[in-house]
């Protein structure tokens, strides 16, 4: 195990025995969908505010650090500032304050807040289900999902392995990466060069070897599965039968009443 | 010198998953030294020599090189220390051979009539032919690609050499021609060497000094000699002696009057010493 960016948690299951890793797969994938179109449907900043205290409780429950939290989180900070910089000033309403000719007005400053939560809400939910669901019971949950491909001839198995194998490499490919990394700039590679096209440039090195790497690993792994008899047909049988229980009756009407909450919520007090 | 002062390494320092990779480990490598480091797989020897360039830093502790700090946060590189690491042959991207091993010099801003010297010093060191300059290094075996990679730091000339696994999936004549070769360099050039090793053989022929790592801490460190007489304590740590000194630890226990030998030309020596004393008799 190489230590370089091992440190990335992003797809990264950790198990902690709560009761949110037992829920059901399939539903804690179709609530995230859910979850998803409605923090995208959200108008007013206090559903999403009430959105993102209710998700940080269900960490809590799941025994998750906010610190593993914050790592995913971290990555969207740039993003966000940059789209906050932009929108704090091109929003046109009332103005609050002007800076020489930029002028800051409560509407633009509003959207930002709400963009703000929007993108930390989609993270953090998304990335609770892959913190709380190993990768095998998500497979499974998505097996369970993509059955209609059946009717016309597909293999509801293949998607979901394929998808099953692309997450699962995701921190591979990052381990790869760090050593990559470690090895080129163990020659100097300018990674912290203060000019832009230098440091872009420095990651020519690493890119290449990624690809091969990873070209190669497919080889691999097609061969390997290849001489296990894999065959992703409608005839496989399963070892791991999913039932849906009193545990997840209960967190689907839990689920339920959030989201209806959070709607009623939204719709009611618009923007005030 | 390269001093480790009290160098603990934690990953995912306070998630579930976290792993004490280094545990308050103390160390000196003095100027001109051959160290061996030691232990199982998962033990901690990567992670330690990874701190020596300053490619990780210590997340208590510090190491220091001449006296000078290099593991303070944001500070780069430690030139003065070649790493090569586990399957060095994954870091190959360039379009020929020549401009793979130039990545490095290239990168310290040498000039070209350097790099060009360096890079036919560094094709020497390995046993390249000249012949392959121009190819792609996509194109070569395995073990060709294994030493394309270590000529790629020996080209940067660093005063420390750092070697983890160097010989890993190598086929034997390929293990014992690299290592012979770095041997004959640390001769030659008084350059430091340390060498992360599985293979109790190599490290007993070309080691000096020996430390074993165990669970993250430093179990036993001495010479040679001094380590591979306390054969059960390494085996107890999953390790094991070279199998010719097991041979001659039989022998002696069969009530034959030799010393522990650690290589095959001691093993020589020592054998043919006890024949002529048993023909002697």
């Amino acid at each position: 195990m190489n230590p370089i960016l091992q440190e990335v948690t992003l797809g990264n299951f950790l198990q902690t025995n709560s009761v949110v890793h037992k829920i059901d797969p399939r539903l804690k994938l179709g609530s995230v969908f859910v979850y998803t179109i409605l923090i995208c449907m959200f108008r007013g900043i206090y559903a999403l505010l009430l959105t993102f205290v209710a998700l940080l409780a269900v960490y809590k429950g799941a025994k998750i650090p906010l610190k593993a939290l914050w790592k995913n989180l971290k990555v969207i900070v740039p993003i966000i500032t940059i789209a906050a910089m932009v929108n704090i000033f091109l929003i046109p309403g009332s103005v609050v304050f002007e800076i020489w000719f930029l002028k800051v007005t409560k509407e633009g400053l509003i959207f930002t807040l709400m963009m703000f939560f929007r993108a930390s809400c989609l993270v953090s939910g998304t990335a609770l289900l892959t913190f709380t669901t190993s990768p095998g019971s998500l497979v499974d949950a998505l097996e369970y999902f993509a059955r209609p491909v059946r009717m016309f001839g597909g293999s509801p198995n293949e998607i979901a392995m394929a998808i099953s194998i692309a997450i699962r490499f995701v921190p591979t490919l990052f381990t790869e990466l760090g050593k990559i990394i470690a090895a080129q700039k163990s020659r100097v590679a300018p990674f912290d060069s203060p000019k832009l096209r230098e440091r872009l440039r420095a990651y020519l090195p690493v890119i290449v070897p990624l690809f091969h790497i990873t070209s190669k690993r497919a080889e691999d792994l097609a061969c390997a599965m290849e001489s296990r008899c894999y065959a992703g047909n409608n005839k496989r049988t399963k070892f791991r039968i999913l039932r849906f229980g009193t545990l997840d009756f209960v967190a689907l009407v839990l689920m339920l009443v959030c989201a209806v909450g959070t709607f009623w919520v939204d719709r009611w007090r618009l923007y005030s | 010198m390269i001093v480790y002062e009290n160098v603990t390494h934690i990953y995912n320092r306070g998630l579930p998953n976290q792993q004490i990779a280094l545990d308050d480990v103390n160390l000196r490598f003095e100027d001109g030294e051959f160290v061996g480091i030691i232990g199982r797989t998962g033990s901690g020897k990567s992670t330690l020599v990874q701190h020596m360039n300053g490619l990780l830093k210590p997340t208590t502790g510090r190491i220091l090189m001449d006296g000078k700090d290099v593991s303070i946060k944001g500070l780069g590189i430690n030139f003065n220390v070649g790493i090569v690491l586990q399957n060095p042959e994954d870091q190959i991207f360039e379009q020929t051979v020549f401009k793979e091993i130039a990545f490095g010099p290239q990168n310290m801003k040498l000039d070209s009539g350097e790099i060009k010297r360096r890079v036919a010093m560094a094709m020497d060191f390995v046993g390249l032919p000249k012949d392959i300059l121009e190819t792609s290094p996509f194109d070569l075996s395995g073990g060709q690609k294994r030493r394309i990679a270590i000529a790629s730091v020996i080209a940067m000339q660093p005063r420390v050499l750092v070697l983890d696994e160097p010989t890993s999936g190598l086929d034997s004549a390929g293990k014992k021609n690299i290592l012979q070769r770095i041997y004959e360099h640390h001769k030659k050039e008084k350059t430091t060497v340390v060498l992360v090793s599985h293979n109790m053989e190599e490290v007993a022929q070309y080691v000096e000094r020996v430390v074993v790592l165990e669970k993250a801490k430093v179990t036993m460190e001495g010479k040679v000699d001094e380590i591979f007489e306390k054969p059960n304590e390494l085996r107890k740590i999953g390790l094991d002696i070279p199998r010719i000194s097991v041979a001659f630890l039989k022998l002696k226990e069969l009530g034959y009057d030799v010393k522990n030998v650690h290589t095959l030309k001691q093993a020589k020596t020592e054998f043919f010493r006890l024949k002529k004393t048993l023909q002697e008799r």
